[in-house]
């Protein structure tokens, strides 16, 4: 009896470490993967005001002051991820923002815009396609999953 | 502190550092620009819409100034003959640099692409600065380059 | 023709007694790539980008760029821009009139000639040529092109109305995508 007591005392302490380090991996990933998405926007922000017309969405003036907020709110919510601070809105947030991006890019694709995805504006930077939309998929999936683990994470 | 205004101080902080490291970043976008963009403005249009042929007799009278605002090295490459590089940005940023030209001279500007907003906001700029002959060609270079009208290559 | 892949192959010498690195390389759409065989040059080292355009869908004029930025400042951006023309099914030569310095005279006739070229391979049908003015007038008003194949028509021009115009040509043919073309011809007429 007292074997079992243990082992699963030990499973749930292993389990526990998983979720932990899951966790710690997942906002440490968000968080830099934001601040490295926003490093480029925020050094040529006219061409991210014309990445982000080329979805229709937005005509110039949208644009322009979505270039000017959009990667101040990456950056921030991607230094909060990495320091741990407010981290139940932060990771909300987080997850706010890629399911943005996923309409954004669903839509893109819908209407058949050729356009690059204006998302991370480095060498080898795809296009508007099924991979760009699984990508976007999987963030949004391990974003909902951040949420959940910080829950279970700031309850524990 | 309560999740709403977490959420709202992120969000504000973002806008209002977007806005100030754009106002002192020389390749930012300018305070100046972003609130032209929000000025709704009266129905009534400070400039005038002309077809690439319609601009073409304006060149052929050799009345008013063409203004390039496409980048530098576009107009280096080539440019309506006789025509004036003001890259878009630099019009917003730097304003001071604009050629000293009277206020009822005629102005026609262009950009690269069929449909640019670009060169709306840079018209009723200038409309606003006191140009009272402000004109946009619509169809830009690329159709003006396409029908063949007189261009000036950069000398290599 | 519109559908051809235009290949191109930039070459990269670094001249430098340090290493050379390519941060990034970024083309303005989706429809050219540009694909490098390495990114970090040793001295006296070269790198190879092949640039590959994708044509379809492009008619006209179009310019695409292929930047390429380096991670020493003082190299920084190269830009790459690749200007192409696809062929239309027809075309015209010259692509628009201008006369000027021409005196108003209803006695005199200008004759011009406008060159229009099939560049299919099948025949081309033109008709009902016109103007929007009689100061200006074409013959023959109908007239079947060969494949590959151009023909001359008389513009004949009587400067009867001063100013500064634009008259129009109109051709309209068989073409689906060109039914009606209009050939720009400027006129600059004084007393």
């Amino acid at each position: 009896m007292a074997r079992q007591g243990i082992s699963s005392r030990e499973a749930q302490k292993v389990k526990n470490r998983l979720i932990k380090w899951t966790y710690l991996l997942l906002r440490i990933g968000f968080g830099s993967l934001l601040i490295y998405a926003s490093i480029y926007k925020i050094g040529s922000p006219f061409e991210f005001a014309e990445a982000v017309e080329n979805y229709r969405i937005f005509g110039t003036d949208l644009s322009l002051w979505t270039a000017v907020f959009i990667p101040y709110l990456e950056a921030i919510i991607g230094f909060a991820l990495l320091s741990g601070l407010w981290s139940e809105t932060v990771v909300l947030l987080n997850a706010v923002l890629m399911f943005l991006f996923l309409i954004l890019v669903i839509q893109a694709y819908i209407r058949g815009l050729d356009i690059r995805c204006g998302c991370f504006f480095a060498e080898g930077e795809s296009r508007i396609g099924l991979l760009k939309i699984f990508e976007n998929v999987l963030f949004v999936v391990l974003s909902i999953s951040l949420i959940k683990l910080n829950k279970i994470v700031k309850h524990s | 502190m309560n999740r709403f205004v977490q959420i709202g101080t992120i969000l504000i902080a973002s806008f209002v550092i977007g806005v100030a490291v754009n106002q002192i970043n020389p390749h930012g976008i300018p305070l100046r620009l972003l609130c032209m963009s929000l000025s709704f403005g009266s129905h009534q249009k400070d400039y005038v819409e002309t077809s690439v042929d319609s601009t073409l007799l304006l060149f052929f009278q050799g009345s008013g100034l063409f203004i390039d605002i496409r980048s530098e090295q576009d107009y280096n490459i080539d440019h309506i003959k006789g025509a004036v590089s003001i890259p878009f940005f630099e019009l917003f940023r730097h304003p001071e640099n604009f050629p000293k030209i009277d206020s009822t001279s005629t102005l026609i500007v262009y950009d690269y692409h069929l449909n640019s907003n670009r060169a709306f906001l840079s018209a009723r700029f200038l409309a606003n600065r006191g140009f009272k002959n402000v004109t946009v060609m619509r169809g830009g270079f690329i159709e003006w380059l396409d029908k063949g009208y007189p261009v000036e290559r950069h000398k290599r | 023709m519109e559908g051809t892949v235009i290949t191109d192959t930039i070459r990269f010498i670094n001249t430098t007694s340090k290493e050379v690195i390519i941060s990034y390389i970024r083309t303005s759409c989706g429809c050219s790539v540009a694909d490098i065989d390495k990114n970090r040059i040793a001295p006296l080292d070269t790198a190879e980008i092949r640039v590959t355009i994708d044509t379809r869908g492009f008619r006209g004029t179009h310019r695409k760029d292929v930047k390429v930025a380096f991670a020493d400042r003082n190299i920084g951006v190269k830009k790459f821009v690749y200007q192409f023309t696809t062929y239309r099914p027809m075309e015209h030569q010259p692509k628009y009139f201008y006369l000027k310095n021409i005196r108003v005279n209803p006695d005199t006739t200008i004759t011009l000639v406008l060159r229009i070229i099939n560049n299919q391979k099948k025949s081309l049908k033109i008709f009902n040529l016109h103007t929007n003015n009689k100061m200006v007038r074409v013959l023959p008003t109908e007239m079947e092109i060969k494949p590959e194949r151009s023909k001359l028509l008389t513009i004949n021009f009587t400067p009867v109305e001063k100013g500064l115009k634009i008259i129009y040509i109109w051709i309209e043919t068989d073409i689906k995508t060109m039914q009606k073309i209009a050939v720009p011809f400027y006129t600059q007429i004084g007393e």
